[in-house]
């Protein structure tokens, strides 16, 4: 409810103070070491930090979309065909392409404006099948069907290995910081507000007169256009292609699970979560194989989820404030 | 065969029972009454195992049962109709019935018990063979309670029975509970309607913000003045009082 | 000749028996959700643990897989058993989004621990060949192979249990009683643990023999269970969750739309069949299919 929401916003950090250190500490690693593995690992973070937000900001109103893939691959398809298709230079269709998982979302919303929890679960999951169907099927003609497109890339060519990391590595980042800025202004702000109110209690939301259609139809639009940021962001940076395994369920499942793991419906909470998943992600793969990798953190998720209910942001804010660094950061 | 002390209930943070504590005797009607929000519902699905006590006794035929399952308590002899009747939608009055027949260990006394529900409550016998969603609220707790008396309990234990029921239908299961006690069954009744409640039990239990503030044969309740003047409406009999609730 | 009888009569055989893949998945989705009020989105991994067990007795031990079935459903069963034991029953009375997170989890789980265990071995596909696989009943009008008839048979044996197991035993009253309200089934001295236990146990038992079934007419691998399992859904959602009946006729209508979607309309249709329907009801009567019982 609306004190709750509030109350929250007071007892978290500024948003422009995190902000800032995160820009501070990945500026320090830069300073320290150009390993291009890890430069590429943090890229990867980055990126999927904002595919993570977006999903967190849809179930910050009381949406949990389990079809998310839906959008984060639109936009790459979207953002990459501009590109190549219409020679649009991928620093601008970066961010046109976007627009079109955005629409879908506003679709989506509008179509299961009335649906809940499993019911929406089961209709967005199902909508990346299909997704990846019409991409596949219906327009192969334009997307090459599984093979996939190659993406232009994003930053000019002739730079050398190591300036391009280091220019995805920054690019990732001004972005990610970017979207976390832009959502935690919003989950501040009355849209904000009015999203809480729906998670809590819709049927409360609507009668203290809170638009719940409206508001509902506009999470999903906005979730939609910032996963498919992260979705041409991936493209045109990391594995400049895209195919149609983008529209796979594992890729609906981790923002879920970075959400979660960092903490559900704070604007910190993907981020944290992204970074300490991915990390041990890499530092596992070094001694078991992919499957047992994933059943791994898969576990160590349930763990998580069985004992810090609230997600690891709660643990590190408790943290700051014992060390006695912030006494306003108190829980 | 039922004492409740200092019995404490929490809903997440927010304490809804704070210390009550009575008794209700074999054979005997007992009413709880009191303003909504009171905390009546809870201490019947507390006793029936639905919440979990956060502290105090609650003693049932000598034993200890805070904090058993609802399944267990029920198994015990102890039957609760539910607020909002709470029946099997999808099936027939007679499946309803019988799964309620299954607490009874002796089969031969579900038949019988069956046959003396349907005398008691000739519209369900009509309806026997009707899914429970299609019959009037009335037809549904006149089914509640016969479903519960099915289980032939030691003690029944009946939530707002009268709520959202026209004056002929509460009058017949007034009448019911009435006759109930007449056979020697023992009943612990939470009711809004004070007079209602106040009429078949014998003793009566005033609760309001989650503790007990009065308590006293049936009689004497109705004729007290903050009875009188908070729950009937009606000028205290004494010298006026200021306060109410 | 397109509109040759024989042929529409293949078709719908062919339908038959891919939706009864969908029944049997839908009837186990409906049946744990209506007593548990829990959609198991890893019931297409269920599924395919069932096909990879079946296959693996055929395989390895050389058990005809018409017996084989029976020991992975018991096995697959006992599986359920432990998913709700150890998963959802303490999560029970936390926040939805718990549940949510460990039914997805679930998938990753399941599809990951299948391909550890079974792709090094027998490569990316998998089948599961019967002694019977060439050979056919010839009925005139059309052939009917015999793994096709069998596995009919056998799906509705199967129901058939299902059913008496549920109308006709005093356990299957207290199932359904636990469906359709678990405060009064409680009331009652049902055990609603048990029931979830039991519920969820019989669902995956279910997924196994469609698991089993689908091995034996498709290869497979242990990401096969997903279409199958989201066109359930889609089952499930127009039928009324919840509901046996909605589940079984659905699961079989769905299977031969798709079986004639296939043929008219091409491949290309046939996963699209599920989800054209489904928009077109949530367009049309968003709440009017939708029962949810609290």
């Amino acid at each position: 409810m609306a004190p709750t929401a509030a109350s929250r916003a007071r007892r978290t950090p500024p948003s422009l103070g995190i902000a800032l250190g995160m820009v501070a500490g990945a500026a320090l690693l830069l300073a320290v070491t150009r390993e291009l593995f890890l430069l590429q690992v943090l890229t990867f973070v980055f990126i999927f930090a904002i595919y993570a937000q977006s999903w967190n900001l849809v179930a910050h109103s009381g949406q949990f979309s389990l079809g998310h893939a839906t959008f984060l691959g639109l936009g790459g398809y979207a953002s990459i065909l501009l590109a190549r298709n219409l020679g649009l230079p991928p620093a601008v269709s970066l961010f046109v392409g976007p627009l079109l998982p955005a629409l879908v979302g506003l679709g989506i919303g509008r179509l299961c404006v009335r649906l809940r929890e499993w019911y929406l679960g089961m209709v967005t999951f199902g909508f990346t099948a299909i997704t990846q169907l019409l991409v596949v099927e219906q327009f192969g003609w334009l997307t090459n069907r599984w093979d996939g497109l190659e993406a232009p890339r994003l930053l000019p060519a002739g730079l050398s290995v190591e300036g391009a990391a280091v220019g995805n590595y920054l690019i990732g980042l001004g972005l990610m910081v970017a979207t976390y800025l832009a959502v935690a202004s919003l989950m501040r702000s009355r849209t904000g507000l009015a999203f809480a109110t729906i998670h809590d209690n819709e049927l409360v939301a609507g009668v203290s007169g809170v638009d719940v259609r409206r508001y509902r139809i506009l999470a999903m639009g906005a979730g939609g256009y910032l996963a498919g940021l992260a979705g041409a962001l991936n493209g045109h940076t990391l594995t400049r292609h895209i195919s149609p395994g983008v529209f796979g369920i594992e890729d609906s499942i981790w923002p879920l699970l970075y959400s979660i793991a960092g903490g559900l419906r704070t604007p910190e909470g993907p981020i944290l979560g992204t970074l300490v998943v991915r990390l041990f992600w890499e530092l596992m793969l070094r001694r078991l194989g992919g499957f047992e990798s994933l059943i791994t953190i898969v576990l160590m998720l349930a763990v998580i989820v069985r004992f810090f209910p609230q997600g690891l942001y709660p643990l590190v804010l408790r943290g700051v404030a014992a060390v006695g660094a912030r006494p306003a950061v108190r829980r | 065969m039922l004492a409740v002390e200092g019995l404490e209930v929490e809903y997440g943070k927010v304490r809804a029972l704070w210390g009550v504590s009575f008794r209700v005797d074999r054979g005997e009607t007992v009413a709880i009454i009191g303003p909504n929000g009171a905390g009546k519902s809870t201490i019947l699905r507390t006793i029936a195992g639905v919440l979990r006590p956060a502290g105090g006794r609650i003693a049932f035929r000598d034993r200890e049962i805070g904090g058993l399952a609802a399944h267990q308590v029920a198994r015990l002899g102890v039957a609760l109709v539910p607020e909002g009747r709470e029946v099997f939608p999808a099936m027939s009055v007679v499946e309803n019935l019988l799964l309620a027949g299954r607490l009874q260990r002796d089969r031969a006394r579900v038949r019988e018990t069956l046959e003396w529900v349907y005398d008691t409550f000739p519209r369900l016998a009509e309806r026997q063979r009707q899914a429970a969603a299609t019959l009037s609220g009335g037809e549904q707790q006149m089914l509640a309670i016969a479903r519960a008396l099915m289980a032939d309990p030691h003690l029944l234990m009946l939530d707002e029975p009268a709520t959202g029921l026209s004056p002929l239908v509460v009058d017949r299961i007034f009448e019911v509970i009435r006759a109930l006690g007449a056979r020697g069954a023992t009943t612990l009744l939470v009711e809004q309607n004070v007079h209602l409640a106040l009429e078949v039990a014998a003793r009566g239990y005033v609760l309001e913000r989650g503790r007990v503030i009065l308590a006293g044969d049936a009689p004497r309740l109705l004729d007290h003045p903050l009875i009188r003047e908070a729950y009937l409406g009606l000028p205290a009999a004494g010298p006026g009082q200021g306060g109410g609730g | 000749m397109i509109l040759d009888p024989g042929v529409l009569l293949q078709v719908l055989i062919w339908g038959l028996v891919i939706g009864s893949v969908y029944m049997l998945l839908a009837t186990g989705l409906t049946l744990i959700f209506g007593v548990m009020k829990v959609i198991n989105f890893a019931h297409g991994e269920l599924m395919m643990t069932g096909a990879f067990l079946t296959f693996l007795l055929w395989h390895a031990l050389g058990l005809h897989p018409y017996l084989g079935v029976f020991v992975s459903m018991a096995g697959v069963g006992l599986l359920g058993i432990a998913v709700e034991r150890l998963g959802f029953r303490p999560l029970r009375g936390t926040a939805k989004i718990n549940e949510i997170f460990l039914s997805i989890a679930l998938i990753l789980i399941l599809q990951n621990a299948l391909a550890r265990a079974f792709i090094p071995y027998f490569r990316e596909y998998a089948q599961i060949r019967t002694p019977y696989a060439h050979r056919v009943f010839d009925l005139g009008l059309l052939n009917l192979r015999y793994d096709f008839a069998i596995l009919l048979g056998l799906t509705w044996a199967v129901m058939l249990g299902l059913y008496l197991l549920l109308f006709r035993t005093e356990f299957g009253r207290e199932m359904r009683g636990t469906s359709q309200n678990r405060l009064a089934a409680a009331l009652m001295g049902i055990d609603v643990g048990r029931i979830d236990t039991a519920s969820f146990g019989i669902g995956a038992g279910l997924a196994a023999l469609a698991g089993s079934l689908y091995g034996i007419i498709n290869p497979f691998s242990p990401y096969s269970g997903t279409l199958p399992a989201i066109k359930a859904f889609a089952v499930i959602i127009l039928g009324g969750l919840g509901s046996i009946r909605g589940a079984v006729l659905g699961g079989l209508l769905y299977g031969v739309v798709e079986g004639f979607a296939t043929f008219f309309l091409g491949g290309a249709w046939r996963d699209a069949t599920a989800f054209i329907l489904l928009l077109l009801v949530l367009l049309v009567r968003p709440e009017g299919i939708f029962r949810e019982r609290a």
